[in-house]
């Protein structure tokens, strides 16, 4: 080795990019680990008086109903408030408390693109939780925050309405 | 550096210039591989990675499987710039080091692609059932078939180079599972960019993602492969192949080329030769004399199939070398003295080692051999090495003949060479002679930054 490297010239490098590093990080998107709240109280409907008024602008999400009776209590969870938007579902039950649906009631729709994931990646995730009777549903690519949003919204309701 | 342009026709022979040296620190490498591991743990937490962890199992696996993800990507991007053979990073700490790191990357991202591929299946179980999962994650999502092609190869790959199973390959068979590698690593991005919540989502990240990975292919077909077609441009031909002992033949390659050459004694070239059937090998061959615009001299033992091509090689034969690589080099060197050790056809390196030393380093060369007939070089080394007020030794004779257990006990090598402890050792050989002569040189009190050798790395 010819001389030794100062020691500025040691720790520039490191510093610099760091700096790049960390400045970059902060400048990406932050789901700020999906939900920011859950508003709203969660309410239990008597089968009877189902409310038809599921009008959606632009177009409404298809609810799913499982194979069994929906004959139970019909819940309205909060809206999940995210990034794009508040995300608000409600689940309908079986008798013997087993999730049989699910209406998406709100979706985030002000922005077209928003509209688009949602409205291709809702059903699927109606779909997937009427399946497996919980919250666990796999992600959709390109619709994650929605999945975020989703799985909070639909958690909080199973929560509040224990099988 | 700009030459003198040659005024007469006669052109005259003078020893090639050394390489630059390399500006890179250790503190820069680190900086790098810091700020990627800053950057890439950074994106995962910031799109909700640590977040998720412990909330449902679904989520911690995801993220888990997200991480992994990643992180076998940045390994798999360290390495393949390690094999990019990059003189900035090349001249630093030399073609063996970076092989061996390559290798640990390697072995790394394997690691991580097993995690990743378990955490991604035990997420994706728990909604669908595991051969759901499993068929989604091959095939039926998208890119995924792919994708599985690409970790497939990777997984070969890293088998192929397990000690023990490359043992078995021929390296030519070992060396083209291996080209697969890129293969598979292009195979995975597109899943990374269309499945992998980080990039699918958030199209800063997306945009880093594909700048990186352009830049490395801009960098590894430059670096690797335009140097290795421009190398294919300008063969250098056989001048002279001389047959020095039993089975050992130097050979000089010389060519014009050469006149804007760099090179030092001590280190290596990949070498080529253009004949039908051989064109495909190359192999590691140390320079044994100082290298000159007159040509290249490489001493080669006949050993593996291929290297016996070349004590049988014909005058006029086109080679073609890459190189130089290697730092075990005179720059190691500044007014101290040296001790020279070589083992069989370790010989040729310490000799163009030698070549570049002056009278200060008082050099001694311990030449070890397990028979005189494949003894070569004897008056060469004794005449370079009287010039610079040094001198020759030879142990000759298989191991079990040796008067001493070890000939490169601190003992013995003291008792050869009483100012050992002053001295800068430079060694070459085979892979265990190395290893007792720098146990030996430490145990003698010579400091580890002062032994200097081409670590093993085939």
């Amino acid at each position: 080795m010819s001389q030794k490297p100062t020691l500025g010239r040691q720790i520039f490098p490191a510093v610099a990019l760091t700096v790049v590093g960390v400045g970059f990080i902060s400048l990406l998107d932050n789901p700020g680990g999906g939900v920011v709240a859950l508003e709203g109280a969660i309410g239990t409907v008597v089968p009877s008086t189902v409310a038809t008024n599921t009008t959606l602008a632009p177009s409404p999400v298809s609810p799913v109903e499982g194979s069994g009776v929906c004959d139970g209590d019909v819940v309205t969870g909060p809206t999940a408030v995210f990034k794009w938007g508040g995300l608000q579902l409600q689940a309908t039950f079986t008798k013997k408390n087993v999730l049989c649906g699910v209406t998406v009631l709100n979706y985030p729709n002000e922005k077209d693109k928003s509209a688009r994931i949602n409205q291709s990646a809702l059903p699927i995730y109606n779909r997937e939780a009427v399946e497996i009777g919980n919250a666990q549903i796999a992600v959709v690519s390109g619709a994650t925050d929605s999945w975020r949003a989703y799985t909070a919204g639909l958690q909080a309701i199973l929560d509040a309405h224990p099988a | 550096m700009t030459r003198p342009t040659p005024t007469s026709s006669v052109s005259q022979v003078h020893p090639l210039p050394a390489p630059r040296e390399s500006r890179v620190l250790d503190t820069d490498v680190g900086a790098i591989i810091g700020a990627l591991t800053l950057v890439v743990v950074g994106l995962w937490s910031r799109h909700g990675g640590v977040a998720a962890l412990g909330n449902s199992a679904a989520k911690t696996y995801t993220s888990l499987a997200q991480l992994t993800g990643l992180l076998c990507s940045e390994a798999g991007l360290l390495g393949l710039i390690l094999i990019t053979r990059t003189p900035l990073v090349e001249r630093r700490y030399g073609l063996d080091r970076m092989f061996n790191w390559h290798r640990l990357l390697g072995e790394a991202m394997a690691v991580f692609l097993g995690v990743h591929i378990a955490f991604s299946i035990a997420a994706w179980a728990i909604p669908t059932g595991t051969m759901n999962a499993v068929q989604s994650l091959t095939g039926r999502e998208p890119y995924m078939a792919l994708t599985t092609v690409g970790s497939v190869l990777v997984l070969l790959v890293t088998i192929s180079s397990l000690k023990w199973f490359r043992n078995k390959l021929s390296y030519e068979m070992w060396y083209f599972v291996h080209l697969t590698a890129y293969f598979g690593l292009a195979a995975s991005f597109s899943h990374q960019i269309v499945l992998g919540t980080d990039f699918a989502d958030d199209a800063l990240a997306r945009g880093f993602w594909v700048a990186i990975h352009v830049a490395l292919i801009v960098w590894v077909i430059w670096s690797r492969w335009g140097r290795f077609f421009i190398a294919l441009t300008r063969p250098l031909r056989v001048s002279a192949v001389t047959h020095e002992a039993e089975g050992i033949t130097s050979v000089v390659l010389s060519g014009t080329h050469l006149q804007k050459a760099k090179a030092q004694g001590g280190q290596f070239y990949l070498v080529r030769q253009l004949v039908k059937g051989r064109w495909w090998q190359s192999n590691p061959f140390s320079l044994s004399a100082q290298p000159t615009t007159a040509g290249l001299r490489f001493t080669v033992k006949s050993r593996g199939e291929s290297s016996n091509a070349f004590t049988n090689i014909a005058l006029g034969t086109r080679v073609v070398v890459e190189g130089p690589y290697g730092v075990c080099t005179p720059d190691e060197v500044n007014s101290e003295k040296v001790l020279l050790v070589g083992g069989g056809i370790g010989i040729g390196p310490v000799m163009s080692f030698l070549e570049q030393l002056t009278t200060q380093h008082e050099p001694i060369v311990l030449y070890r051999v397990s028979s005189e007939h494949e003894m070569s070089h004897v008056k060469e080394l004794e005449t370079l090495a009287t010039a610079r007020n040094g001198n020759v030794r030879t142990l000759v004779g298989p191991r079990a003949t040796l008067k001493v257990a070890d000939p490169f006990s601190a003992d013995v090598l003291l008792k050869a060479v009483p100012d050992l402890a002053q001295r800068v050792v430079i060694v070459a050989g085979p892979e265990s002679m190395v290893k007792a002569v720098q146990r030996g040189a430490r145990a003698a009190g010579v400091p580890v930054e002062n032994i200097h050798a081409e670590r093993a790395w085939w």
